[in-house]
């Protein structure tokens, strides 16, 4: 398998600034007639400071399903803690375990209960609270990219901008839709074509194409370009 | 124009006093609302209401607008529908308490609009 | 675009997740090491027997019962009025007005301007492409300014810079009708509608 890595491997633009901010910046009132009303040069600046916050929010993951989750099991153990209270209170036989014996119960431990199932339940809570830690820490970036725009903030998922660069080696390569795929990441994007046999593909030109896709494109951040053309072809496509 | 729901001068002042049912006023506020907004007067909404004893009219209506694709192709589109459509909205209203005024006799304190749509329209319209 | 606290949700997460982290090693510790066994044995019966003094102390005059119970049980309720009061934040946000005045240079009154008005403009100008699957634009609030967020769904292998920048202008021209910039935020998006679109129908 051959690779076609790109000869710098990460690009900066320093002429366009840290890649990673964009400027929404409002266009210059003077130019449409009928401009919008006087006072919203530092409207535009709000507009500007406030879409690139809820740019940034676009791209990391909300953790609403997790605070759900979350929520529902606080609750249904608060729940169920005022269950067996009130009928304790009110002196019918508990549901489950009477709050005085369960704390007895668990003074008690490991006395009372089988180790393997103390351990083995340990590890599932272990589980499930490490699993919400990570959640709460990890930075759970979306596979999206943005993209500069003088007048509104722009989110762009990475399945449409595989789909343009895709489109673009294809052309390139001169093959169908389904000897092409392309994985976008975060930096990386990477293009595996499969040749028509017989039909030798020049890499460079693949690659060529896709840059040049990607560049007019001016994702942010801007990620590199690998293109893996495969040893084995497809037969007359 | 509808009728009115004044009465006429008689020759002979009579003692008595006129006043005007409230769907009257509605049907012509409605009517206003709908020739400063460019749209049927079934699509408006109006709504009475005290202001400290002074009457209070509530508007909700849509508007009718060019399609964005003209205004890109010709941005003086705008003016020929009248100006933005905050700026419509604003002559919308003395437009309509000053025919609710003359129609009706009864002074409005106040008008509150709000543009709850769009009419998009394609065709040409020259004023 | 929503109102959902991103930070307050992972700040809240993170005490569950530890705390659920440390009573899972901790009953895993008691399972395997028998010297943890013995010291929670002792701190724990320790613990259970102050609680059970304390509440001895706090009798309600009349009653066998103490009121911890009663404040325990109040503790329990707020816990969980506040754990639907977070669920309640997620996903808020939808709002109706684009902009909201009162002017009263002529005639006193309020102006307000429905987010209806700029998804049904945006909406009709998008309507005439070939090459979307999908469009749809809603209004929200945000930190008490309205935005609007336009979701296209483009087919395949539509450049993305050429679309956003189509939209952009849609955009301009709607401040023009408007005469007011709200912000905007263009989601290009990849629905589940798009996987199964014609590759060929694009610029």
């Amino acid at each position: 398998m051959s690779h076609a890595q790109t000869p710098h491997a990460r690009r900066s633009h320093p002429d366009r600034g840290h890649p990673d901010t964009l400027h929404a910046a409002d266009t210059a009132d003077g130019d449409t007639p009928g401009a919008p009303a006087p006072g919203t040069s530092d409207l535009g600046d709000r507009i500007d400071v406030g879409l690139q916050r809820i740019l940034k929010r676009e791209t990391r993951s909300s953790r609403a399903g997790m605070a759900g989750l979350a929520a529902a099991l606080v609750i249904a153990a608060c729940v169920y803690a005022l269950l067996e209270s009130a009928l304790r209170a009110i002196g019918q036989p508990p549901w489950l375990i009477d709050p005085q014996t369960a704390a007895e119960r668990l003074t008690a431990l490991p006395g009372g209960t089988s180790p393997l199932l103390l351990g083995a339940l340990g590890g599932v809570v272990a589980m499930v609270g490490l699993i919400f830690f990570l959640n709460a820490v990890l930075p759970g970036r979306k596979s999206r990219h943005l993209l500069r725009d003088p007048r509104a903030g722009v989110v762009v998922d990475d399945e449409v901008i595989a789909s343009a660069l895709a489109r673009a080696a294809r052309t390139a390569a001169n093959v169908t839709q389904e000897q092409v795929m392309v994985v976008v990441s975060q930096r990386l994007v990477v293009v595996n074509v499969r040749p028509t046999s017989g039909v030798p593909l020049r890499e460079e030109r693949i690659l060529a194409a896709v840059e040049d896709e990607l560049q007019r494109m001016a994702p942010s951040p801007m990620p590199s370009v690998r293109v893996n053309v495969a040893t084995s072809g497809v037969i007359g496509a | 124009m509808s009728s009115t729901a004044e009465a006429v001068q008689p020759a002979v002042s009579l003692a008595g006093h006129n006043r005007i049912s409230t769907q009257a006023l509605t049907t012509l506020a409605q009517a206003a609302a709908a020739e400063a907004l460019g749209v049927s007067a079934q699509d408006v909404r109006a709504e009475w209401s005290d202001d400290d004893g002074l009457l209070a009219l509530s508007i909700a209506a849509p508007i009718r607008v060019p399609s964005l694709t003209e205004v890109l192709r010709d941005p003086l589109r705008v003016e020929g529908y009248g100006g933005t459509v905050w700026d419509r909205a604003v002559a919308a209203k003395t437009a309509i308490l000053e025919r609710v005024t003359q129609l009706s006799g009864s002074t409005l304190s106040r008008v509150d609009i709000r543009i709850s749509g769009a009419r998009v329209s394609e065709g040409a319209r020259v004023q | 675009m929503n109102g959902t606290p991103h930070v307050l949700n992972r700040i809240l997460i993170g005490i569950l997740g530890l705390k659920l982290l440390a009573i899972g090693i901790l009953l895993m510790l008691l399972a395997t090491v028998p010297a943890v066994g013995r010291w929670w044995q002792g701190w724990s019966t320790g613990l259970w027997e102050h609680a059970k003094y304390l509440s001895e102390q706090t009798r309600i005059p009349g009653r066998e019962e103490s009121w911890l119970w009663i404040a325990a049980a109040a503790v329990l309720v707020v816990l969980i009025v506040l754990m639907v009061a977070w669920v309640s934040q997620q996903g808020k946000g939808r709002a109706n007005l684009i902009v909201s005045e009162y002017d009263d240079a002529r005639t006193p009154g309020d102006v307000n301007i429905g987010g209806n008005l700029a998804e049904q403009a945006l909406k009709a100008a998008l309507a005439e492409r070939a090459d979307l699957a999908g469009v749809t634009v809603a209004t929200y609030e945000v930190n008490g300014r309205p935005g609007l967020r336009v979701r296209v769904q483009p087919r395949q292998g539509v450049s993305p810079h050429l679309l956003a920048a189509d939209v952009s202008r849609l955009v301009e021209a709607l401040d023009l009708v408007v005469g007011r910039k709200t912000p905007v935020l263009i989601h290009i998006g990849a629905g589940a509608r798009t996987r199964f679109s014609k590759a060929e129908r694009v610029r």
